[in-house]
C-alpha cells in the first residue's frame, strides 16, 4: 500500500531530484540497445550504493517489449538472479488499476453506474454524511472522503487475514470530507470497489480478476490470490529492508483490490500494452476503446494545474507528455508503472528492498523522470514571477498535514507528518517536499500556482473564502493547512519541557530523601501535604512511562504495519491505563500547587510544584487532543 | 592528500561513537544484520566498449548518481587506442550560475593525480642523466634532510612512498594566498621527522613528492610550474592545465566551483603547500592527452614526453609487499583486476575527487573528476562503484578460484589485535593514530575482519587465507599480506593501498583511549563535586571539614582537574573544527592557539604534583574511605593525563606538524 502518510518518519534522505541539477540534452533514441546500456548504468550502481537486492524493469513500445531485464537478486540467500520472465514481484497498489479495470468492465456492460450511491450495490450501509452519497467515481478517484484505517489492514499472520466482506463490514472509516471534494488516498475505498465487483459479477473478486483480466491477457505468471498459489510462490521475490539484512515476512492486505497482485515483469508488459492499446492485447479485448479512454482521462482534481486522478490511475503528465500511472509499496517491495499514452510507451519497475535510508522512494520516482527526460526531454521552464508572489507567499506560510489522515490512536503521528512552509520574503517559498523531505524553493508563476526555482515541479494552492486551505503537488498529494496548535513545532518543545519537568521532580525525590537522611534533617512537609506530593510524583512517573510507551510504539511499530492488529489491543489499553494514572496525578499536582502557595513553603518549592502541575496539565491536554487516550481502540 | 583529514576525522569519530554506543547505523531494533553468506553480491553487466554503449551507460550511471548523492557536476573521459572515445560533462561547474560542465573548458582540481606529472618530470630528467633514482636526494638539495640509521633517502623512495617520513599537515592547504608558501620555502620549513628507515615501510608522503618537485626545479633550473608547462603541458597541447596557484586569470574563469553541498556556497580554491603533490587544475580533454601519451609509451602525436623505456619503467612494479598483491610503480599505483593490467592514481581535495586509470594492455584510459563531496559524502560511493562497474562491464573477469588454506584458522588467531596505519604523525596529530586504530578479529571459521576496512554499507570486509599468510577479500579483489615476527603478525600490507601498511601497536597504545576516558570521568566528577558539595553544605548549614593547607590542596587539585579538562576540551574543539573541513586551520594561523593549548597542557602536567600533595594530606588526616579513594583516583587520573599527553604529543611544545 502507499504509505506516504507515514513515510516521512523513516526517510532521512538528503537527496535532490535529478532533474534539478542535470543538464538539458537532446532526446536519445529509444532503442533496445540505448535503453539497455542506459539502464545498465542506472540500476546496478543504484542497487549497490544503496544496499538493495534487486529490481525488474520492463519497457514496452509500439505494442512490443522493448526491454525486459532483471538486476540483482530475487533471493539473496539462494543467490538467485531476478528473471523478468520467471520472478514474481508484488505490484502492491498498482493492483488498484486492476480493480478499476474490473469496475470499468462492469460499467461497460451496464451493470454498474459510476455515479450511483454505492449503498445500492452493498449489503451493508456506508453511513450518510455531508448529505451527499459516495459513488464509484469517488472510490476510483480517492474522493470518498474517508480517513485512513491501519489496524488490521496489512497483517503478516494469516490468522488476521479476513474475507473481503468480513473486513469491510468489521471496519469502517470516518467520513471526514464531503465526497468529490478533497482527495484522500484510501485503501478501504478501493476495497469497497473490489467488493462491489464481487457482488455484482457474482464471482469472488480474485476469480473475477483472474477470469476477466489475467487470463485474457495471458498473464499466466500473475496472481491476485493471497498467499501466492503454490505453483508460483517459489518464484516470488524475497523482500528486504537492505540487501545485507534478513528477508522480511510477507504482508497480506485485507483491503483486497487495493493490493495483492504479484506479477512477473513480462506479464506486466502485457498489461501495459493492453492499456496503451485502449484495452486490446493481441486478440483479447479487456475494455472497449471508449471505456479505456474514459478510464485514462483526467476525472477529478480539486485544482487546475496539478495532475489529477484518472479512474484508478494517477494522471502523471511530465515534460508535456500525457502520462498515467500508479506506484505501489508493500513491506520491502516498491513498484512504479507509467504509461506514456501518446508515445505508446510503458515503463514498469519493481524493487525488492527499501535500501539504505529508504533510498527506493527517491529511486523509483527518479528512474521515471530520468527516463522521460532522456527519451522525451523538455526544457526547464522559465516563467516570470507573478507580482502577487510576496503577498501570496505570506498568506501561505504555516503548517500543513496530509489529507490522508490517520485515524484514532494514530492521530498523534499526523503531527510528525506535517510540513512547514516558509515564505522567504523575496516572493519565493520553501517546502520540505514529501515524502523525502528535500527542501525545494518555488516562485509564483500564476495565481497561487508555483514553480520550483530552476526545476519543473509545480505546486498549487487551493483557496476558500479568501484563505489558503491546502497545497497540491500530486493527484492525491494534498496537504491541508492546520492550526499552529496541531504542529510539531508548537508541541514538541512543550512536550520536551514537560517531560524534563516531570523527570526533575521524579529524580529529585530520592536524591533529596537521601540527602535529608545523610544530614539528618526531617522532611519539611508532613501529613496530607506530603501524601499529595507523593501522589503527584507517582502521577509524573506514570505520565513519563506513558510518553515512553508511545515513543517505543512510534519507533518500533510504525515500520511494521503488520503488527497493527487486535493482538496489540491489550498493550494499548495498558498504556492508556498508565496514562489515566498520569491524568489523575495531574489533578493532584494541580491541587498540590494551589496548596503550596498558601503554605509557608519556600519560593523555589512553590515554583517547582507549579511548574510540575502546569507540565502535567499540559500533558493531559496533549493526550486527549491527540487521542492518545480513547474509548475505542480503532485506528 | 586523499582522503582529507576532515574526512578521516569525521569517519573515525563516527566509528568511535558507533563502537561506543554499540549500534550500527541503520540497524532496526531486534533485527540483527546478517552478512551475505560467502561472497559479495554482484550486479554487473558486460558489454563491448564502444562510444554508443559507453555514453548511454555513463548517462544512466551519472544522472542517478549525481541526483542521489546531491553532487554538483563531473567530467568523465575515456580514451581508447590513442583517441578520445568519450569526453563528457555532467551537471554544473557552477550551480548558482547554472554553468554546465564543459569537458574542453571546465577545470577541475586533480588532487593527488598531480603526482603522476611530478613523477613524469622526474623520469624525464632521469632519462637525460640529470637525476639518478638511487642517489641520496641530499645531493640535489640546498638544504639537508637529516640522516636516519645511516640510510639516505632516494628519488625511488619518494616515488614509491617509502621515505619513512612522518605525515606532516601544516600548510598542506591554505585558502588565503597571503599565507601561501613558495615551494622552496615549504620544503625547507616543514621537513618531517623520519620515523621509518627508507625503503622498509611504505607511508604515504605528500612532502616527499613536493621534495621531488623541488629537485626537478633545482636540477632543471626552471621553476616547477614552468618546467611542467614547458616539458609536459606544452608538448601535449594541454592548454587548459596548470599547477599554478591561485589560477592565472584566463583559466580562473573556467574553473569549476568546489562544493561540500551544492545547495550551499562553494568553498574557496585550495592552495597546496606541497604543490607538486596536489595542485594541478586541468580539464577532461587535457587529461585525455596525458593518458594517451602514457598509454603510447610517452608519445602523443608528433610529441614525445618520455622514451618508451622510461614510460614502461614508470608504470612497472617498483615496490610491493608481496608478488601476489598490487604494489607501486613510480608514482603510479597498481590496480590490476579481472586479469587486466591497470595502473592509476586517485586524488582528493576538500571539494574535488578525481581518479585516473590506465589499462595499458587494452589501450584504454579513464579519468573522472567531481566538484562536490555531497552533503552526506556521497561522492565516495559514487566514484568507487563507477570504477568497479566500469571495469566489470568492459573488462569482466571471473572470480578467482582459490582454496582456503588449512592454516587459516591458526593464522587468523595469530593476526588478532590492534594495528595502526603507517602514515604516522610525530606531532600532536599523533592523537589521530589512536582514533585510527584498526582491530583485527578472527571469526573462528578461518576468516578475519579488519575494523577499518569496510564495504559500502560500513560493514567490515571478510578475508580468508589463500596462500602462506596471503589473504583474499571474500567476494572481492583486494588482498592482504602479513609479516610474522616471533610467532606474531606484526605488519599487514594491502594491495589496495600499496603506499601504506598496518603496524601492530604495543599494548599500551591499544588501551590508551579507555584509560583516558576513565581519567576524564574522574576529573569531571571531582570538578562537579566541588560546587555541588558547597551548595549542599550551605543548604544544610554545615561547614567544611577542611581548613588551611588541606583546604588549599583540595581546591588546587580541582583547579588542576579543570585545567586538564580544559586542555582536552580545547583539543577536542580544534579537531572538531578540522573535521568540519576548515582547511585554513592547517595554516600557520593556528600557531597562537596551539601555544595557548600547549601552555595549558604544561600547567596541567605540572599540576599532577598538586594531586600527589593532596593525596598526602588526605591520607595523613585520617579522613574517610571515600575521601581517600577519590584523592587516589585523582592522582591516577592526573598521571594518566600526563601519560596520554606525552604519548600523543599533545603535550609537545613544538609547532611542527
Amino acid at each position: 500500500m502507499v504509505k506516504q502518510a507515514l513515510r516521512l518518519l523513516s526517510v532521512a534522505a538528503l537527496v535532490m531530484s535529478a532533474g534539478s541539477l542535470a543538464g538539458q540534452q537532446a532526446a536519445a533514441p529509444l532503442t533496445a540497445a540505448d535503453l539497455e546500456a542506459w539502464l545498465d548504468g542506472y540500476l546496478p550502481g543504484s542497487l549497490i550504493r544503496n544496499d538493495m537486492a534487486g529490481a525488474v524493469v520492463v519497457v514496452v513500445k509500439g505494442g512490443e517489449v522493448l526491454l525486459a531485464k532483471g538486476y540483482g537478486y530475487d533471493d539473496i540467500a539462494a543467490k538467485r538472479p531476478v528473471d523478468p520472465a520467471r520472478t514474481l514481484f508484488p505490484v502492491a497498489s498498482i493492483s488498484k488499476t486492476f480493480t478499476a479495470t474490473a469496475v470499468m468492465q462492469l460499467v461497460e456492460s451496464g451493470k454498474l453506474d459510476l455515479d450511483r450511491d454505492i449503498n445500492t450495490y452493498l449489503d451493508f450501509e456506508i453511513p450518510p454524511a455531508f448529505g451527499t452519497p459516495i459513488t464509484l467515481r469517488n472510490l476510483l478517484t480517492h474522493t470518498a472522503g474517508f480517513d485512513d484505517l491501519q489496524k488490521g489492514s496489512s497483517p503478516a499472520d494469516p490468522k488476521w487475514y479476513l474475507s473481503l466482506q468480513a473486513y469491510l463490514k468489521r471496519r469502517s472509516p470516518h467520513r471526514i470530507f464531503p465526497p468529490g471534494d478533497t482527495p484522500a488516498y484510501s485503501n478501504y475505498g478501493m476495497g469497497l470497489a473490489a467488493y462491489i465487483v464481487q457482488r455484482i459479477s457474482g464471482e469472488p473478486f480474485e476469480a473475477y480478476i483472474d477470469r476477466h483480466i489475467l487470463q485474457p491477457l495471458g498473464m499466466r505468471r500473475t496472481s491476485i490470490y493471497q498467499p501466492t498459489p503454490p505453483d508460483l510462490i517459489a518464484d516470488r521475490v524475497k523482500a528486504y529492508l537492505v540487501a545485507s539484512g534478513p528477508a522480511q515476512m510477507t504482508e497480506f492486505t485485507n483491503t483486497r483490490g487495493a493490493g495483492g497482485v504479484a506479477a512477473t515483469g513480462s506479464d506486466m508488459a502485457r498489461y501495459m500494452i493492453a492499456h496503451l492499446h485502449d484495452g486490446r492485447y493481441g486478440d483479447a479485448q479487456i475494455l472497449r476503446p471508449e471505456t479505456a479512454r474514459l478510464m485514462h482521462a483526467r476525472a477529478f482534481s480539486p485544482v487546475e494545474h496539478i495532475n489529477g486522478m484518472a479512474l484508478g490511475f494517477f494522471q502523471e503528465d511530465y515534460n508535456g507528455q500525457r502520462i498515467i500511472g500508479h506506484d505501489g509499496d508493500t513491506k520491502g517491495v516498491h513498484s512504479n508503472l507509467k504509461l506514456l499514452l501518446d508515445q505508446d510507451v510503458g515503463l514498469f519497475v519493481d524493487f525488492n528492498s527499501d535500501g539504505k535510508n529508504t533510498a527506493v522512494y527517491d529511486l523509483r520516482d527518479a528512474i521515471f523522470h530520468d527516463f522521460v527526460d532522456r527519451y522525451f526531454p523538455a526544457p526547464v521552464p522559465t516563467e516570470p514571477t507573478a507580482t502577487t508572489a510576496v503577498q501570496h507567499a505570506k498568506m501561505a506560510e504555516g503548517t500543513y498535514q496530509a489529507s490522508r489522515r490517520l485515524n484514532g490512536l494514530l492521530s498523534v503521528f499526523m503531527m510528525f507528518n506535517g510540513i512547514d512552509l516558509t515564505a522567504n520574503g523575496d516572493g519565493t517559498i520553501t517546502i520540505p517536499m514529501p515524502p523525502t523531505g528535500v527542501r525545494k524553493t518555488f516562485h509564483e508563476i500564476g495565481p497561487f500556482v508555483w514553480r520550483e526555482v530552476g526545476g519543473k515541479e509545480l505546486l498549487e494552492m487551493r483557496i476558500k473564502d479568501g484563505r489558503i486551505i491546502s497545497l497540491h503537488d500530486h493527484p492525491v498529494g494534498v496537504m491541508l493547512k492546520v492550526p499552529f496548535w496541531q504542529s510539531s513545532g508548537f508541541n514538541l518543545p512543550l512536550l520536551a519541557f514537560s517531560c524534563l519537568a516531570m523527570l526533575s521532580a521524579v529524580v529529585s525525590w530520592p536524591v533529596l530523601a537521601w540527602m535529608r537522611r545523610r544530614y539528618d534533617r526531617p522532611a519539611l512537609i508532613a501529613g496530607a501535604d506530603r501524601t499529595r506530593r507523593r501522589l503527584a510524583r507517582v502521577g509524573a512517573v506514570a505520565m513519563l512511562l506513558f510518553v515512553l510507551g508511545w515513543v517505543f510504539l512510534a519507533t518500533n511499530l510504525l515500520s511494521h504495519f503488520y503488527l497493527f492488529n487486535a493482538a496489540l489491543d491489550p498493550w494499548l489499553r495498558l498504556l492508556q491505563i498508565v496514562g489515566m494514572i498520569g491524568v489523575c496525578g495531574a489533578g493532584i499536582a494541580a491541587w498540590d500547587a494551589w496548596r503550596a502557595w498558601r503554605s509557608p513553603r519556600s519560593l523555589p518549592a512553590k515554583i517547582g510544584s507549579t511548574v510540575l502541575a502546569a507540565s502535567m496539565v499540559w500533558m493531559v491536554w496533549f493526550a486527549f487532543a491527540f487521542k492518545l487516550i480513547t474509548v475505542s481502540l480503532d485506528y | 592528500m586523499d582522503p582529507t583529514l576532515g574526512a578521516i576525522v569525521i569517519g573515525r569519530v563516527v566509528a568511535a561513537v558507533t563502537a561506543l554506543v554499540g549500534v550500527s547505523p541503520g540497524t532496526a531494533l531486534g533485527q540483527q544484520p546478517v552478512a551475505p553468506p560467502d561472497s559479495a553480491l554482484k550486479y554487473e553487466t558486460s558489454a563491448r566498449l564502444d562510444r554508443a554503449d559507453l555514453e548511454a551507460w555513463l548517462d544512466g550511471y551519472m544522472v542517478r548518481a549525481l541526483g542521489e548523492a546531491a553532487l554538483a557536476g563531473a567530467v568523465i573521459v575515456v580514451v581508447k587506442d590513442g583517441r578520445v572515445l568519450l569526453q563528457k560533462g555532467y551537471g554544473f561547474a557552477d550551480v548558482a550560475n547554472r554553468r554546465p560542465v564543459d569537458p574542453e573548458r571546465t577545470l577541475f582540481r586533480a588532487g593527488s593525480v598531480s603526482k603522476l606529472f611530478t613523477g613524469t618530470a622526474v623520469l624525464q630528467l632521469v632519462e637525460q642523466g640529470k637525476l639518478d633514482l638511487d642517489q641520496d636526494v641530499n645531493a640535489y638539495l640546498d638544504f639537508a634532510i637529516p640522516p636516519m640509521s645511516g640510510a639516505p633517502i632516494t628519488l625511488r623512495n619518494i616515488l614509491t612512498h617509502t621515505t619513512g617520513f612522518e605525515d606532516v599537515l601544516k600548510q598542506l592547504i591554505v585558502v588565503d594566498p597571503a599565507r601561501a608558501e613558495a615551494l622552496d620555502v615549504y620544503v625547507k620549513r616543514h621537513v618531517p621527522r623520519r620515523v621509518f628507515p627508507p625503503g622498509a615501510t611504505p607511508a604515504y608522503s605528500n612532502y616527499g613528492v613536493a621534495l621531488a618537485g623541488y629537485i626537478v626545479q633545482r636540477v632543471s633550473g626552471e621553476s616547477f610550474d614552468t618546467y611542467i608547462e614547458r616539458h609536459i603541458f606544452g608538448p601535449l597541447g594541454m592548454a587548459h592545465s596548470t599547477f599554478r596557484q591561485p589560477l592565472p586569470p584566463p583559466l580562473a574563469r573556467d574553473m569549476a566551483a568546489g562544493y561540500l553541498d551544492p545547495l550551499a556556497s562553494p568553498r574557496a580554491f585550495s592552495i597546496y603547500g606541497p604543490a607538486p603533490a596536489g595542485s594541478l587544475s586541468s580539464t577532461g580533454a587535457d587529461m585525455a592527452r596525458f593518458m594517451v601519451a602514457h598509454l603510447q609509451d610517452g608519445r602523443y602525436g608528433e610529441a614525445r614526453i618520455l622514451e618508451p623505456a622510461s614510460a614502461r619503467l614508470m608504470r612497472a612494479r617498483a615496490a610491493g609487499a608481496s608478488p601476489t598483491l598490487n604494489g607501486m610503480g613510480l608514482t603510479f599505483w597498481e590496480h590490476d583486476r579481472n586479469g587486466h593490467r591497470i595502473v592509476g592514481h586517485d586524488g582528493g581535495d576538500p571539494t574535488f575527487r578525481s581518479n585516473l586509470r590506465l589499462f595499458p594492455d587494452d589501450g584504454v584510459g579513464l579519468f573522472m573528476s567531481f566538484n562536490a563531496i555531497g552533503p552526506n559524502g556521497g561522492v565516495f560511493a559514487v566514484r568507487s562503484v563507477l570504477l568497479d562497474e566500469f571495469i566489470d562491464r568492459y573488462f569482466p573477469g571471473t572470480p578467482r578460484e582459490e582454496q582456503t588454506t588449512p592454516t587459516a584458522v591458526s593464522h587468523a588467531q595469530l593476526s588478532r589485535g590492534i594495528y595502526e596505519p603507517s602514515d604516522r604523525k610525530a606531532s600532536f596529530l599523533g592523537v589521530l593514530g589512536f582514533l585510527d586504530q584498526a582491530e583485527v578479529t578472527a571469526s573462528g571459521d578461518g576468516t578475519i575482519a579488519i575494523s577499518s576496512l569496510t564495504d559500502l554499507n560500513g560493514r567490515p570486509k571478510l578475508w580468508r587465507e589463500v596462500g602462506d599468510w596471503i589473504w583474499s577479500e571474500v567476494g572481492g579483489w583486494d588482498r592482504l599480506a602479513m609479516t610474522v615476527e616471533d610467532g606474531r603478525v606484526t605488519r599487514i600490507a594491502r594491495g589496495g593501498d600499496p603506499a601504506g601498511i598496518l603496524l601492530r601497536v604495543p599494548l599500551w597504545r591499544s588501551i590508551a583511549v579507555p584509560v583516558l576516558v576513565a581519567a576524564v570521568l574522574v576529573l569531571a566528577l571531582a570538578v562537579l563535586a566541588w560546587p555541588a558539595g558547597a551548595l549542599i553544605r550551605r543548604r544544610y548549614r554545615r561547614s567544611s571539614m577542611m581548613s588551611g593547607r588541606q583546604l588549599l590542596a583540595y581546591r588546587l587539585v580541582r583547579v588542576v582537574a579543570l585545567v586538564d579538562l580544559g586542555f582536552l576540551a580545547g583539543w577536542g574543539l580544534l579537531f572538531q573544527r578540522l573535521a568540519a573541513g576548515e582547511a585554513e586551520l592547517f595554516s600557520n594561523r593556528l600557531d597562537p592557539w596551539l601555544r595557548i593549548l600547549q601552555t595549558l597542557g604544561a600547567v596541567g602536567a605540572v599540576g599532577t604534583a598538586v594531586a600527589v600533595w593532596n593525596l598526602i594530606f588526605v591520607w595523613r588526616s585520617g579522613r574517610g574511605r571515600l575521601a581517600r579513594a577519590s584523592s587516589l583516583a585523582l592522582v591516577l587520573a592526573c598521571g594518566a593525563f600526563v601519560w596520554f599527553g606525552l604519548a600523543t604529543h599533545l603535550l609537545s611544545q613544538s609547532l611542527r606538524y
